[in-house]
């Protein structure tokens, strides 16, 4: 059910704000609605969040791997104590990172020089005598290999050294031949490059720089030993995070709230079962204040909170999926519960598959203790598995073993499964359109029934339930074929045209116009096709359970009837082979029953989406985000 | 003597054609479709790795229709004996077999590719919005709704067949 709002009104001292803000995180009740006039306090926060959160980035390839296990429980007051040293942890590790950065652009400066210097190894004047004199002209630099050629036809004086590519030359000419040549030297490629301010010879220049880099080099690998020894902190960083996010978000709260110099004022949207919950917080605070309830107005953006018993509420995590229900609206989320219930079991169909499923959800409920969305999926597979188990036992398999061969010997050799969906397929086929029949009709008495509480007969009857009977009627019309008296047959005929004429002068009857309206009715009519195309979806059903149980069988006969077969007549090949193939076919199975669940969990929610929401569902609702501890690392107690 | 027999192909060799097509052109398939959905995960997890679930399990979703093809060439395989030593089966069956192969081969060839845009798409979706994945799988589910749809009714025709 969607669970009643209330617009919050609550005015207090401004010296009060802080300790009250706290109490409504801690209940997790209230969702502010912004006055949009508050302070911008949140910068401060925000900047320390900031800071921590980089932090963790640095650490992390350092750090640990998580293991598997719950999230470690913190009350918020620890938390908030480890935020200033861990923002002095951060404080060192900036000032490693900036020490790294700095080393890094230390050594690539060096890199660079000294691959421009190498190709000059072998010249053997010192760099800062290599210059133009009063008569000559001397350039250095590079001149791409092709480019060579028509450098030495220039007419001046060419050395070369090293270098592939780009070879490394020195040019050399008379000052007054130089502006003949000039164009055709640029022309060959040559570009002039000089030694800048480096003394000493090209060898001893790249001896000193493969020094220094070595020296940053092992300075380096220091700075990041230092980095490393912080990874055993990555936990207190990351519980300080928490605990700054949820001081972030509290004081971006206050961004929200309107305020005189000593009052302010909070408006928000309260569950309504939380309203006495929200006044005895305040009032442990203090009895200076004002607070009211009001029921929501006409036109408010009411937020839906959804609020299910134990049982179904897991189910809510496939609702959100598609979409909140408008406030106001139904919740579709009990209705469809069953519904996705059996349909899951029936498209897993095997018992071996829903054990484990079901296994694994539940240790993993157990030992990993998730929250939120991950706790609602994992209680949706573990029902999903229960289910399985025993919709195996009707309609599938034992993994992929037929249940016959299973049960061979037994008394209940012939009982199971009831429909056998390879051998007898048609039957399987009319079970589950008969159950998306009654799915659908269970949706269009949910319709009729929202229009009759809303005073409109006329929809309930016409836009509805006339279906339940065109259908019906369709349906009794094979009655006869079915070796039913054929009067059944006839009555349904009358009854589906009864309807159908219903359906025609009635649908359109918002419109004045008699033509537009027979049109309208028409085209109403004409959504036979999709309850045709809906009952067929229901197919899905069936080919999925289908297809568990043949490749289950597939994967039994690669294994066992054709690798294990292979093996037979030497015993210690037997014995090799039966490990080998034990542990390929249970990795095989898991591999499918993975790949299998995925797809029944999606199949049957768009079941419910399409074809059941379709009919009566009004999706849209907002979600309800209400002031709370929102953590990453840590459990807030 | 049917125009098959008189030029050597009997009901076997027709039906291991059918087998063939059925694994092979939804196999074609699902590979474009998880390669199209893999190169589009490998962008949003080059930005984030922590999406690595959620991109998975979408780039998945066009591995279906490979399965599918398989289980139905299987299915065709074993009924006319192609498995072990088999009898031989009639030219009509080999025929009718093969015509089954059809919806399986075909509908999850363009359904696998179709259904890899559509993930791939997602998992750009994902990388934006995170929170937003199942809406994404509900959209790559769509289009799978015809490869099930082929392999129901590839199913039903090799079921029928009489050898």
């Amino acid at each position: 059910m969607i669970v009643p709002m209330k617009k919050l009104t609550l005015a207090a001292l401004l010296e009060h704000r802080e300790a009250i803000l706290q109490a409504l995180q801690s209940i997790c009740a209230v969702q502010l609605i912004s006055a949009g006039e508050g302070e911008q306090s949140s910068a401060a926060a925000e900047g320390r969040v900031q800071r921590l959160q980089s932090a963790e980035e640095l650490l992390k390839p350092y750090a640990r791997k998580a293991g598997f296990g719950p999230k470690p429980e913190a009350t918020r007051q620890e938390l908030e104590k480890d935020i200033q040293p861990a923002l002095e942890i951060c404080a060192e590790l900036e000032g490693l990172q900036r020490r790294i950065s700095q080393n890094s652009s230390d050594t690539e400066k060096r890199r660079l020089l000294l691959s421009s210097l190498l190709p000059w190894a072998d010249m053997t004047d010192p760099l800062e005598t290599v210059h133009s004199t009063a008569s000559l002209k001397v350039m250095t630099g590079t001149v791409p290999a092709d480019g060579v050629n028509s450098l030495m036809e220039t007419g001046a004086l060419v050395q070369l050294y090293g270098g592939e590519k780009e070879r490394a030359a020195l040019v050399i000419c008379r000052n007054d031949e130089y502006a003949g040549i000039a164009s055709s030297i640029r022309a060959s490629g040559f570009q002039e490059k000089g030694f800048g301010d480096i003394r000493g010879t090209a060898s001893e220049n790249i001896q000193r720089l493969r020094t220094e880099i070595e020296a940053l080099e092992a300075e380096k690998a220091q700075l990041e030993a230092q980095l490393a020894a912080f990874a055993p902190k990555r936990e207190e960083i990351c519980r300080a995070l928490d605990g700054a996010a949820i001081d972030r978000d509290r004081e971006q709260s206050k961004e929200a709230l309107a305020h005189t110099n000593t009052a302010f004022l909070l408006t928000g949207w309260v569950r309504e079962d939380m309203t006495e919950k929200v006044r005895q917080e305040i009032e442990k605070i203090t009895d200076v204040y004002y607070l009211g309830f009001e029921d929501p107005a006409e036109g408010d953006a009411v937020p839906t909170v959804l609020k299910n018993s134990r049982l179904i509420a897991p189910y809510e995590a496939v609702t959100n999926l598609y979409s909140l229900p408008a406030y106001g609206s139904i919740d579709g989320t009990p209705l469809m519960a069953p519904f996705y219930f059996i349909f899951f079991g029936m498209m897993l169909s095997d018992t071996v598959y829903g054990a484990v499923l079901a296994l694994g959800a539940w240790a993993f409920l157990k030992y990993l203790k998730p929250r939120g969305m991950m706790e609602n999926l994992a209680k949706v597979l573990l029902m999903g598995g229960i289910s399985t188990i025993f919709m195996g036992l009707l309609f599938g398999t034992f993994a992929g073993v037929s249940w016959p061969v299973i049960l061979k010997g037994t008394a209940l050799e012939n009982t199971f499964p009831i429909i056998d969906s390879s051998a007898n397929p048609i039957a399987m086929l009319a079970l589950c359109a008969a159950m998306g029949i009654i799915q659908m009709f269970y949706a269009v008495f949910i319709a009729a029934y929202s229009c009759i509480k809303q005073g409109d007969w006329a929809g309930a009857i016409v836009d509805n339930l006339s279906w339940v009977f065109i259908i019906t009627g369709l349906l009794l019309m094979a009655a006869p074929s079915l070796g039913l008296p054929a009067a059944l047959g006839t009555a349904g005929k009358w009854m589906a045209i009864g309807f159908a004429a219903v359906v025609l002068l009635f649908a359109g009857r918002s419109k004045k116009n008699v033509a537009g309206r027979l049109m309208s009715g028409a085209g109403k009519l004409y959504d036979v096709t999709s309850w045709l195309g809906d009952v067929l979806s229901y197919a899905r059903i069936f080919a999925l359970g289908l297809s568990t149980g043949v490749i289950g069988l597939v994967l039994n006969t690669l294994c066992w009837d054709m690798l294990f077969a292979s093996f037979k007549g030497n015993p210690v090949l037997m014995v090799v082979g039966f490990i080998i193939v034990t542990v390929l076919s249970v990795a095989l199975h898991a591999f499918m029953m993975a790949i299998s669940t995925l797809g029944c969990f999606v199949h049957s929610a768009r079941l419910q989406y399409v074809e059941f929401f379709g009919k009566f569902y009004e999706a849209g609702g907002k979600a309800f985000k209400p002031l709370r501890y929102e953590t990453k690392y840590v459990n807030v107690k | 003597m049917t125009f098959f027999d008189t030029i050597g192909i009997n009901g076997q060799l027709l039906a291991a054609a059918g087998a063939a097509f059925a694994a092979m052109f939804a196999g074609i398939g699902s590979a474009i479709g998880v390669g199209h959905a893999g190169e589009a995960g490998a962008a949003v997890i080059a930005e984030d790795p922590d999406k690595f679930g959620k991109v998975l399990v979408l780039q998945l979703l066009p591995g279906t229709q490979g399965i599918y093809g398989l289980l139905i060439g299987f299915v065709i395989a074993g009924k006319a004996g192609l498995l072990g030593a088999g009898g031989a089966i009639s030219t009509a069956a080999g025929l009718q077999l093969f015509f089954a192969s059809l919806p399986i081969a075909f509908g999850g060839l363009l359904s696998a590719i179709a259904q890899g845009r559509t993930a791939a798409t997602g998992i750009a979706m994902v990388g934006k919005r995170p929170e937003e994945s199942g809406k994404a799988i509900i959209f790559a589910v769509m289009v799978e709704t015809y490869a099930v749809l082929s392999l129901l009714f590839s199913f039903l025709l090799v079921n029928g067949v009489q050898v």
